[in-house]
């Protein structure tokens, strides 16, 4: 008699041994944390119940965090995506030189983060090579200089942010759009449909699966935003580019508060979960793509 | 199926750690920073050195990147595995010393407080718990030739504050991308060592003797941010990394920086007319030319199982000639130790014998375990000021409140 | 497409491939400086001397041979031993049936939204308990498995038609067998993300590279890139040209598979 659950949980045991191994500790640990006052250092953490939490949604600075990386994804996400499907489409047609339109799309996600933020710091400063192209064109440039005045550092990040990620998601996108059967093009052709009736019909639907897919790792990502801030402005001016993700490292690293840190961690966690089930259902979960 | 992962566990666990071989030797655990390809090999020669001295002894040292070892070192001591010993910068010396997790130094180091300087930092509960190992302080860097350009005599570069103010608007002149002072920004954990020196300067303080009550209002202080406002109207504001670029591009009159400055003019041999003077003081006879000390301490963790070797190893790289090769080799900052004054790299160096003299002169933030979050509140308070959003008498005003309420609570 | 059109086109993907390309055309021209400017005015930009010593010198005054090695390794590890488990984990939970299921998935899901700050430290304590700090297992281990691999199998094994599988199972094909020899062949598009992807997220990975090490022999090349921020200064020529090398792996890996993921997605696209 063969064991219902042999095969199945072989299958299943490399996540149940990283899970358990690797992952329920530090998440337990971590959760438990949040209901402690611990401070690192201390090595005896008082347990306070949810007074962390609680703190958490009084303090102005965490609620502007919440703000800013709120609209940090909103703002950059539909843009990414957009860019990407658009020029996922136009370097999937007979055009000369693909490849090496791809690979060079694809380079800037490839490059170190710390380093590309790195870099733009560089082209952002006010003696820096954008504020010499706005006075070409004629755009005034903030006083203060793009990261540096409370208006303009947090759009300029998230600019550089769709710079850099465009083009992983461009290649996602080109490889959804590779698996559509040219054959239904063709039909389509015959039929005489036009070039958005093509695109409404047979392209989209497609690719529904894939922007599901980009928007979710997208959001993922967008909320966590950590390494951009930390290297190019740490939360300033005056607050203009605190992120949660930012607020935790620097609470918990810095301040030594973790017990807080995670608290804030854990509503962070909660937040993205509630946007990603959204997501999940409005784009339709595991749906396939018969027409 | 339990036996399937109890075989997996047991493998996992034979991998775990089974080939530590023993030694009789004392092994201990050095962190440090210094991993410039200019300076390792002088910090590698210093551990053969103490390894030859102390042949019962080996160092394994682990380099810590500036930009996360901090994190890197708070990790550590979370989870019990600090090193022996341990590099760490003025600003972080205050949180370890009164968590109770470094070794009181107190004992040992009691008989020769005296040959060094700049104890303060690591001193918690009147017990010490840090080595002053390097030490090093900003000052006012300036640009002979944009001086003369503007008029003004580069023999005499500017001593009290109305100077380095007017001087700044005479050179400053943003739209051909020449600035007077260069500023520094809302640039957090930075951008208190560049105003607090005037808060010196002019005679205020940050706290009362006892560290109890908040004395960032007063008058002195105020009239201090004001003046540091009004200068960062004429010239650039950015970060201390991108002054000290456009600086050596020679496009800044005036500059607070450290060390590192010099050293990468030199190093980069610059064709830049430049010279360095003693912070400016409020008045000619008011006040002191007031700057901001850092610097570099060496610590024990509390929890070493050697802490006899570990202070050898503390003793050895503070001893001056070690010290000094080290100094030497990073370019600019002094040993601790009171004498190193007088030996002849600083005293035949026009440049570096400023620095020295600027030491005099040279505070560090008090040392209370609360200082991070102080720090946090007095770079609030400038950056409002900065941008308008209070006058700094309101800032300040409301810095105190928040402080006072910090240094009572818990 | 028209012949104008398509070469308005091509100008146009041209432009925005230089505005895209420009920082790191800046990068790499700035590499070839002999010493730090970092931002000289456009004028002088040209009078910089230029030179390929920094390259040379990345090499020789601090292992980066061996940094990139670690580097690659790690990566080809964990991005094939990524490809073994998730599809198996994937198809466990796209064909089978089991007890806590749906709690599993969550947990799959759930994983991949926490703030890594927070796990650092117990992390730590655990692969400092088991005696891999310091080496290849923690860089590797922990990692092998990703929830995002998961997901992504999962997806699309599901919306498999069945019938291929059923056969084989009549036929008398073990499970594995039917996973590796009907399924995977189908699954070319996914395995594809999944490799970008866990490599990717991999090769640039930081922290937990930085916190689980401290030797030189187990160091990553993004942590060698952060020790070239020194104390207040940075040097940005070594800097470049360690970035740029950095990307040449990669960027090959790339190359070379770019036709092997083409060929793989039309066949997948014909098939159906």
């Amino acid at each position: 008699m063969r064991k219902v659950f042999s095969p199945t949980l072989l299958f299943l045991s490399p996540w149940l041994v990283t899970l358990i191994l690797f992952w329920l500790f530090p998440l337990i640990y971590s959760l438990y944390l949040s209901f402690t006052d611990y401070a690192i250092l201390n090595p005896h953490p008082n347990f306070i119940g949810a007074q962390n939490y609680f703190k958490l949604f009084s303090d102005p600075d965490f609620l502007t965090a919440l703000k800013n990386t709120s609209l940090f994804v909103v703002g950059t996400i539909p843009f990414t995506t957009i860019i990407a499907l658009f020029l996922a489409l136009i370097v999937n047609q007979k055009i000369p030189l693909k490849g090496f339109f791809r690979a060079g799309f694809f380079l800037p996600s490839i490059t170190s983060m710390v380093v590309i933020a790195l870099i733009f710091t560089n082209l952002y400063a006010k003696d820096g090579y954008l504020t010499f192209l706005c006075h070409f064109l004629g755009i005034s440039t903030p006083e203060k200089g793009f990261l540096f005045s409370t208006g303009t550092a947090l759009p300029s990040i998230m600019l550089m942010d769709v710079w850099v990620s465009f083009g992983y998601y461009l290649i996602l996108y080109l490889a959804a759009l590779q698996a559509i059967p040219i054959e239904l093009y063709e039909a389509a052709e015959i039929s005489g449909a036009t070039f958005w009736q093509k695109f409404k019909y047979i392209t989209l639907p497609y690719l529904r699966p894939m922007t599901l897919l980009i928007v979710l790792i997208n959001t993922i990502r967008s909320f966590q935003i950590f390494i951009e801030i930390f290297v190019m402005t740490k939360g300033g001016p005056l607050n203009s580019t605190l992120t949660v993700v930012y607020s935790v490292y620097e609470n918990g690293l810095v301040r030594f508060q973790m017990g807080y840190a995670s608290a804030m961690a854990y509503v962070l966690f909660f937040i993205i979960m509630i946007f990603s089930l959204l997501q999940m259902k409005i784009f339709g979960l595991g749906k396939g793509v018969e027409e | 199926m339990p036996r399937k992962i109890g075989t997996i566990l047991a493998i996992l666990i034979l991998f775990s750690g089974c080939s530590q071989t023993e030694s009789d030797k004392t092994v201990l655990q050095f962190w440090q920073f210094w991993t410039d390809p200019q300076v390792k090999p002088t910090v590698i020669k210093l551990i053969q050195k103490f390894e030859q001295e102390n042949p019962g002894i080996k160092v394994t040292a682990t380099d810590l990147t500036w930009s996360n070892g901090h994190e890197k070192i708070v990790v550590a001591f979370a989870s019990n595995s600090a090193p022996d010993v341990l590099e760490l910068g003025s600003d972080w010396v205050p949180e370890f010393s009164s968590q109770n997790v470094l070794l009181n130094l107190s004992p040992a180091v009691d008989s020769i407080k005296n040959r060094f300087r700049m104890w303060e930092p690591g001193i918690f509960d009147g017990k010490i718990f840090a080595f002053p190992w390097m030490l090093d302080t900003r000052v006012l860097f300036y640009n002979k030739d944009l001086m003369s350009q503007a008029g003004l005599d580069p023999k005499h570069p500017p001593q009290i504050w109305n100077e380095l103010l007017s001087y700044a608007k005479k050179i400053n002149q943003p739209q051909k991308q020449i600035y007077g002072f260069g500023a520094n920004a809302a640039e957090r954990h930075r951008l208190y060592k560049k105003f607090l020196p005037f808060l010196w300067g002019n005679g205020g303080k940050i706290l009362s003797e006892d560290n109890t009550t908040c004395l960032i209002n007063s008058k002195e202080a105020v009239d201090a941010l004001n003046f540091y406002i009004e200068l960062t109207k004429f010239g650039l504001l950015d970060t201390q990394r991108r002054l000290d670029e456009v600086f050596m591009q020679g496009k800044i009159g005036f500059v607070i920086s450290g060390g590192w400055l010099l050293k990468e003019i030199q190093k980069n041999n610059l064709p830049l007319n430049f010279g360095v003077v003693l912070m400016p003081k409020p008045d000619k006879n008011r006040g002191a030319p007031a700057s901001f000390a850092g610097g570099e301490f060496l610590v024990i963790s509390q929890k070493t199982k050697h802490p006899q070797e570990a202070l050898k190893l503390v003793r050895f790289l503070t001893r001056l000639d070690n010290c000094l090769e080290l100094c030497k080799a990073i370019g600019t900052p002094s040993p601790a130790d009171t004498s190193a004054i007088y030996d002849d790299y600083y005293q035949n160096n026009p440049y570096l014998k400023i620095f020295q003299e600027q030491l005099k002169f040279s505070f560090s933030p008090p040392a209370t375990p609360k200082w991070v979050y102080i720090e946090e509140k007095i770079e609030r308070a400038i950056e409002e000021a900065m941008y308008g959003r209070k006058t700094p008498l309101q800032a300040l005003n409301d810095a105190k409140v928040e402080i006072d309420k910090l240094l009572k609570s818990p | 497409m028209r012949k104008i059109g398509k070469i308005a086109l091509f100008l146009f993907l041209i432009l925005v491939l230089i505005g895209t390309l420009f920082p790191l055309i800046w990068m790499f021209y700035s590499s070839l400086f002999s010493h730090t400017i970092s931002l000289a005015s456009l004028a002088d930009i040209f009078k910089q001397k230029l030179t390929l010593k920094n390259y040379a010198e990345v090499f020789s005054q601090i292992p980066f041979g061996k940094f990139l090695f670690n580097s690659v390794f790690v990566a080809a590890v964990v991005t094939l031993g990524n490809l073994f488990f998730c599809s198996l984990v994937g198809y466990a939970f796209a064909r089978k049936r089991f007890p806590f299921k749906k709690s599993l998935f969550v947990s799959v899901v759930l994983v991949l939204m926490i703030p890594v700050h927070i796990l650092i430290i117990p992390l730590f304590i655990l692969i400092k308990f088991l005696g891999w700090y310091d080496s290849y297992l923690a860089l590797i281990v922990p990692w092998l498995v990703s929830p995002l691999g998961i997901f992504l199998m999962r997806q699309y094994i599901e919306v498999l038609p069945k019938d291929l599988e059923e056969a084989a199972r009549i036929d008398g094909a073990g499970e594995f067998k039917i996973l590796f020899r009907v399924v995977l062949p189908l699954c070319k598009p996914a395995l594809a993300v999944v490799a970008i992807q866990v490599f990717l997220a991999n090769w640039n990975s930081f922290l937990f590279p930085f916190i689980l090490t401290s030797s030189e022999n187990m160091r990553t090349v993004p942590v060698a890139l952060a020790l070239y921020q020194g104390y207040q200064t940075i040097d940005w020529p070594h800097l470049f040209a360690a970035s740029g090398l950095a990307t040449l792996p990669v960027l090959i890996l790339f190359l070379f598979f770019q036709r092997q993921i083409v060929a793989g997605l039309t066949t997948g696209a014909l098939k159906q």
